[in-house]
C-alpha cells in the first residue's frame, strides 16, 4: 500500500553532532601531534648531529698537544719532587766522623755505601784501651745503629789493627 | 552514515594515529632527549676540562724558570758529555784530578734504591758512573758536596778510599766514587 502521508527526514540526535564534532576534534589533534612529533624528532637529530660535531671540535690537536705538555710538566714535578725526598747527603758523614773518631785511631781505609747505610772502615790505634774508648764514642751516637768490630790484630809496631762496620742512622745523610 | 558511525570511525583512527604512529615517534623522540642531555653534559664536560688545562698551562708559563730547572735536574736524555765535563769541572774546583769516568750500569729509579729493570716509556732512567779521582780528603770533601747541590741531580752511591802508601805523597788519596745520574 502507498503511503501517501510523507515522512519527516529522521534528524539527528543533537548528542550525536556534538560526539562527532569532538571525535573529528581528536583525530585532527592525533594527526597534528604526530606532525609535531616529526618535526620535534628531525630538530632533535639535528641538534644531536651538531653536539656531536662540536664535542669532535673540542680538543683540537693544538689543545691536545697543550694537553700532553701539561701533563708531561706536571709528571716531571712529581718525579723531580719524589728525587728530591729520596736525594741523600754523604757530605754530612765526614763532619760527624771527625767529631767522634778518637785522636789517636788513624783509619786507613773507607767503604761508604749508601745504599746499605754501610761504612766499613780499617784503621789503627795505640793500644786496645784506645781501642775501646774509640768504640764507646761510636756506642754513644743516635746516628751510628749498629757496629761490626772484626779483624782485630797486632801489627809490626805493636799498635792495634782493626775493621769496624757501622750501620748508620739514615737519617745522617738528609 | 550516520554521525554517529563516524565519530566512532574517527576516534579508532585517532587511536591507530596515536598508538601506532605517534607514541612510538615519542619515544623516539623522549631516546634522542636524552642524547641530547648526555651529548651537552659531555660537550661541557670537555669544554670545562681543556679550559682548565688552559688556564694549567698559562700558569705554569709564570713559572717558566722554575720549570728550566726541573728540566735541568731531570732531561730527556742522559746528557753524558755534559754530565763529564760538569764532574770534570767540579772535581779541578774543588781540587782533584779526575783520572778516569766509566759509564756503568743503567736501570730504573725507585724510591728506594735504582733497580737494573729495563725502563719503560716515561719512567726516570739511571746511569750510573765509576769515578776515579786523585786529591786531598779536604778537596773530596768539597766535590761530594758540589755534586749534592749541582743543577743536575746526581745522586753519590759509593764512597771508597785508603789511605796513601807510605812511598807516595802523604795526603794524596785515590778516590773511588760510584755516581748516579737521572733522566728520562
Amino acid at each position: 500500500m502507498v503511503d501517501l502521508i510523507p515522512k519527516r527526514a529522521r534528524k539527528s540526535l543533537p548528542f550525536q553532532s556534538v560526539f562527532f564534532y569532538i571525535a573529528l576534534a581528536i583525530l585532527i589533534l592525533a594527526a597534528g601531534a604526530y606532525a609535531l612529533l616529526i618535526y620535534l624528532e628531525s630538530q632533535a637529530s639535528i641538534n644531536l648531529q651538531n653536539l656531536e660535531g662540536e664535542i669532535t671540535r673540542v680538543g683540537t690537536p693544538a689543545e691536545k698537544q697543550m694537553e700532553r705538555s701539561v701533563f708531561s710538566t706536571e709528571r716531571k714535578i712529581n718525579d723531580f719532587a719524589t728525587i728530591i725526598e729520596a736525594h741523600r747527603r754523604p757530605s754530612q758523614l765526614f763532619p760527624f766522623l771527625e767529631s767522634v773518631i778518637h785522636p789517636q785511631v788513624w783509619m786507613s781505609d773507607f767503604e761508604l755505601t749508601m745504599e746499605a747505610d754501610f761504612l766499613k772502615l780499617s784503621g789503627q790505634t795505640l793500644n786496645f784501651r784506645t781501642l775501646g774508648e774509640q768504640l764507646e764514642v761510636l756506642r754513644s751516637q743516635r746516628m751510628i745503629r749498629e757496629i761490626q768490630l772484626s779483624d782485630l790484630s797486632i801489627g809490626e809496631g805493636g799498635q792495634t789493627e782493626f775493621n769496624i762496620g757501622l750501620t748508620l742512622n739514615p737519617e745522617i745523610f738528609k | 552514515m550516520s554521525k554517529i558511525y563516524l565519530a566512532i570511525a574517527f576516534i579508532v583512527a585517532a587511536l591507530l594515529v596515536g598508538g601506532v604512529l605517534a607514541w612510538p615517534k615519542y619515544q623516539s623522540l623522549s631516546t634522542l632527549n636524552e642524547g641530547i642531555k648526555a651529548k651537552e653534559l659531555e660537550l661541557q664536560s670537555k669544554t670545562d676540562y681543556f679550559n682548565h688545562i688552559r688556564k694549567v698551562s698559562e700558569q705554569l708559563e709564570e713559572y717558566q724558570e722554575s720549570l728550566s730547572k726541573i728540566n735541568s735536574a731531570l732531561p730527556d736524555d742522559a746528557l753524558l758529555p755534559s754530565t763529564f765535563n760538569y764532574l770534570q769541572n767540579a772535581a779541578s774546583q774543588a781540587g782533584l784530578i779526575l783520572e778516569e769516568v766509566a759509564v756503568g750500569s743503567a736501570g730504573v729509579f725507585d724510591q728506594t734504591q735504582a733497580s737494573a729493570a729495563k725502563p719503560a716509556e716515561g719512567q726516570i732512567k739511571t746511569i750510573t758512573l765509576n769515578l776515579s779521582l786523585v786529591g786531598s780528603y779536604a778537596s773530596l770533601k768539597s766535590f761530594i758536596s758540589e755534586i749534592e747541590n749541582s743543577a743536575r741531580i746526581i745522586e753519590v752511591r759509593k764512597i771508597a778510599f785508603s789511605s796513601p802508601e807510605e812511598d807516595e805523597e802523604e795526603d794524596i788519596f785515590s778516590f773511588s766514587i760510584d755516581v748516579v745520574t737521572h733522566n728520562y
